[in-house]
């Protein structure tokens, strides 16, 4: 075999529904409490509302409903996950409400695998790819591709004014 | 790292000292002889020579030595400042700026342009003047060389059916020629063995050109190159050739016309090189561009301050400290008075360093000049026109933040000015106007507003050919009336292009609906006014300050919104039942009918209408309309922050704004709101 440096990164494992998810850490700013989100009029239930984030106003996505997931109810708690993606030369913070944040851990390269092609309660096309780990199976998440300009060109179509 | 720190402040430093070079080149590009763009390009480079390779930047290294050598030259007077360094400088300014963002040289375009910058400067710098003429064959450079072809047919050519005429006549295609007779004879008679053609051709198309034409009769002549330049127009030159003192050598050898040819210009960098040059850095010029926009924002990261605003800070601050204390006493000792005392004092202060930082943020409109002159220069080049571009009042101060954002539409608007505006010289003169067309730049003051005008004398906007590609692309219908000045403010509408191609430099149709949406997002308005033949003239309305504005706290169901204070007229109370009682939208109040716009309508599902509405009556752009709330709440110095991409679809909510207890207020965008259709009409 040859020496191949087998990379390994690591990513911040989040709970939505009964499954889990996981994110590449370098795209997490930070992790929020949940709080009081300003509701902007005549958005698209995916867009939860927007809240103050270090002086700037971060919009604040459901990110069950950008899964196709079935909706959290209103009464359960909630983390917000802040995203920081760099993707088509644009800055970008967005967001995430999740149910809750459990851990941090590495994964390597190599124990990724390739997503099956049916089978799962929710919207495979923003994944990059699955591993096993202790808890169970996680899902990566691709964030640069979920908010992506087209994704929130979809999102500026689904709004009524 | 100490030598990161270093190489940062260097990056810094370079980059000035290129911003200088390049503002004082665009200034003084009509005088080039002038002794101090020379003196201060030659400093420049000798700097940059010497500092670079100091921080790793060798290739700003190589380039600028052969650059100092090459203006050294020219302040001691042996060579010409001419118009092709000119240009070579300029690209070598881009070029550099380039490269100090990539040090490691790793981006590809910073390579090519790299390693033909460094030829071409190497070539110009490595032609000595020369005193001899060197006599190669070489390499066809374009440029006009004078060369010696001496053909012999012989009988051969009957047989194989080759026309000399012919031949003569395509050499003719290559350039003027003069032919002599060339004997092989020193002196005397000739015989038929003893001579042949002399021809003496001139042409830009080079030696493989000649070959070409002598392709099947390669044996039968010499083709010699006996000068760079064209020696068929120097006079001494034709009478040597008159006299027959050239070319008398039987030998075919290298002829007698050194002494001739004494003034030959250096190996200039052939035409097409520099056109590739340019063509590649041209290419790049979006990409240029850009960086030259975040260049107005990164070059100004620093500012330069008054430092009796920093005084007048300093002050608000220690008075800020005893203040306080005052609270703290106050809290301490339970001292009702003290802490309301304090809180006073707190509140004025705070006015006081609103007003002293918001100054401090203030920038001369100077400051994004240049990006703005070079695009106009290398723009108007490219397409072959000629354009003046005037500046006036640029020392008007725009808050930082308002500069850097409006870079990017202004420069849009002067893309538009030069490439739609201002017609070609040709067509200039024929419809009497100056050859040479103007673009002028005004900023002043007005108010509390600043202005900032683009005007150019050129071709107009055709108010026809507007209206019918707005009724095209259904922005309008046949049968709307709009005044001439209402058609000409339609191509600020989406999607709106009058180009018929689509050029690279605008005319994608996407440009002014951009234009007009980066203003308004710095809460600025733009207007356009145009007079066919004549000229366009855009006016952009500002607010001085940007960040925090007066603004009246509303509440509707549990929403809350902002309307700016210097749009309100004034505010009422009106029944429910009284307002909603009649047909069409509008409410009678001031002697005056009002069209009015719900926000719980438009923003919520809820019907609980209060009772009493409470309205708010604006007035923009002498338009005015009543905005109907449950509360008004009071006022709210607001700190205004855009939404984001993710509503940029929200056409009437311009930004949030945080409250004392943490939750977010919506700013209302007044001028949308009076705009559309949802709000009521005025009667006609």
């Amino acid at each position: 075999m040859d020496n191949v440096i087998v990379q390994q990164k690591h990513y911040l494992s989040i709970e939505l529904g009964r499954e889990l998810f996981a994110i590449n850490v370098d795209k997490v700013l930070e992790v929020l409490e949940m709080q009081q989100i300003t509701n902007v009029p005549n958005m698209p239930r995916l867009v939860a509302g927007i809240i103050n984030f270090r002086g700037d106003i971060l919009p604040v996505l459901e990110a069950r409903l950008k899964l196709n997931m079935k909706e959290r109810s209103s009464s359960e708690k909630f983390v917000i996950v802040v995203l920081d993606l760099n993707a088509d030369n644009r800055n970008l913070r967005i967001g995430l409400v999740a149910d809750r944040v459990t851990d941090v851990l590495s994964v390597f390269d190599n124990q990724i695998n390739n997503i099956p092609e049916m089978g799962l309660s929710f919207n495979a096309d923003f994944l990059k790819g699955m591993c096993k780990c202790d808890y169970g199976f996680l899902h990566l998440l691709d964030v640069e591709r979920m908010f992506s300009s087209q994704e929130l060109n979809v999102i500026d179509c689904g709004s009524v004014v | 790292m100490q030598l990161e720190q270093f190489k940062y402040k260097f990056i810094e430093e370079a980059t000035k000292l290129i911003c200088q070079l390049e503002e004082s080149l665009l200034n003084n590009e009509n005088a080039l002889s002038d002794s101090e763009s020379i003196h201060q390009i030659f400093r420049v480079m000798h700097t940059l020579k010497g500092v670079s390779s100091m921080y790793g930047f060798n290739h700003i290294s190589d380039i600028s030595h052969e650059l100092e050598s090459i203006f050294d030259q020219v302040r001691e007077g042996q060579r010409k400042f001419t118009a092709q360094l000119f240009d070579i400088i300029l690209q070598t300014v881009d070029h550099f700026r380039n490269l100090l963002n990539d040090e490691n040289l790793t981006e590809e375009n910073n390579q090519r342009n790299q390693s033909l910058l460094l030829d071409s400067v190497k070539k110009i710098s490595g032609a000595d003047i020369p005193k001899a003429v060197n006599i190669d064959v070489q390499e066809s450079v374009s440029g006009f060389e004078t060369f010696y072809v001496i053909f012999r047919p012989d009988d051969s050519f009957l047989n194989r059916g080759i026309s000399i005429l012919k031949l003569f006549e395509e050499l003719a295609d290559l350039g003027q020629y003069t032919i002599v007779n060339h004997s092989f004879k020193e002196h005397g008679d000739v015989t038929d063995d003893e001579f042949a053609w002399g021809v003496y051709l001139v042409t830009d198309r080079g030696v493989d050109a000649i070959e070409d034409v002598f392709i099947f009769v390669l044996e039968n002549c010499h083709i010699l190159k006996i000068a760079t330049g064209n020696m068929l127009d120097k006079d001494e030159f034709i009478a040597k050739l008159d006299r027959g003192e050239c070319f008398q050598q039987p030998s075919v050898s290298v002829p007698e016309c050194d002494d001739v040819v004494t003034e030959i210009e250096p190996s200039v960098m052939s035409k097409n090189e520099i056109d590739e040059l340019d063509n590649v850095i041209f290419k790049e010029r979006s990409v240029v561009e850009n960086r030259t926009i975040e260049q107005v924002g990164s070059a100004i990261a620093r500012i330069s301050v008054d430092s009796s605003k920093l005084d007048r800070l300093m002050y608000l601050v220690s008075e800020l400290v005893i203040a306080k204390s005052q609270l703290l006493v106050g809290v301490e000792k339970d001292n009702y008075e003290k802490i309301t005392e304090a809180a006073q004092k707190i509140e004025a202060l705070t006015q006081g360093f609103r007003e002293t930082t918001l100054n401090i943020r203030l920038v001369p409109v100077a400051e994004m000049i240049v990006p703005f002159k070079r695009l106009v220069r290398d723009l108007s080049k490219s397409l072959g026109k000629k354009v003046n571009f005037i500046t006036q009042g640029i020392d008007t101060e725009l808050d930082k933040n308002v500069i850097d954002r409006l870079a990017e539409p202004v420069m849009h608007i002067l893309r538009n000015c030069v490439d739609h505006g201002i017609e070609d010289p040709q067509v200039r003169v024929a419809n009497n106007k100056t050859e040479e067309g103007m673009i002028k730049f005004t900023s002043f003051y007005s108010g509390a507003n600043v202005f900032i005008q683009i005007q150019d004398d050129g071709a107009g906007i055709d108010p026809e050919k507007i209206r019918k590609k707005a009724i095209e692309k259904r922005l309008i219908s046949q049968s709307d009336k709009l005044t001439e000045n209402e058609i000409i403010n339609l191509i600020f509408l989406p999607g709106f292009s009058t180009a018929d191609s689509v050029t690279d430099i605008s005319g994608r149709g996407v440009g002014m609906d951009i234009v007009r949406k980066k203003i308004e997002e710095v809460r600025g308005e733009v207007d356009i006014n145009s007079e066919i033949g004549l000229g366009s003239f855009f006016t952009i309305k500002l607010h001085q300050t940007l960040s925090i504005i007066d603004t009246l706290l509303l509440k509707v169901d549990n929403l809350f919104f902002l309307v700016p204070v210097s749009d309100i007229e004034f505010v009422d109370q009106a029944a429910h039942q009284h307002i909603y009682g009649t047909h069409n939208k509008q409410v009678a109040l001031d002697d005056d009918l009002i069209p009015y716009v719900s926000l719980r309508d438009l923003f919520t599902e809820n019907k609980n209408y209060p009772a009493k509405e409470k309205l708010v009556v604006v007035n923009k752009n002498d338009k005015r309309i009543a905005i109907l709330a449950d509360q008004i709440i009071g006022n709210h110095q607001a700190v205004l922050k855009p939404l984001g991409e993710v509503f940029r679809s929200q056409q009437f909510l311009s930004g949030a704004s945080m409250l004392g207890d943490g939750s977010l207020a919506m700013m209302l965008d007044i001028n949308k709101l009076s705009n559309s259709s949802i709000t009521g009409n005025t009667v006609a």
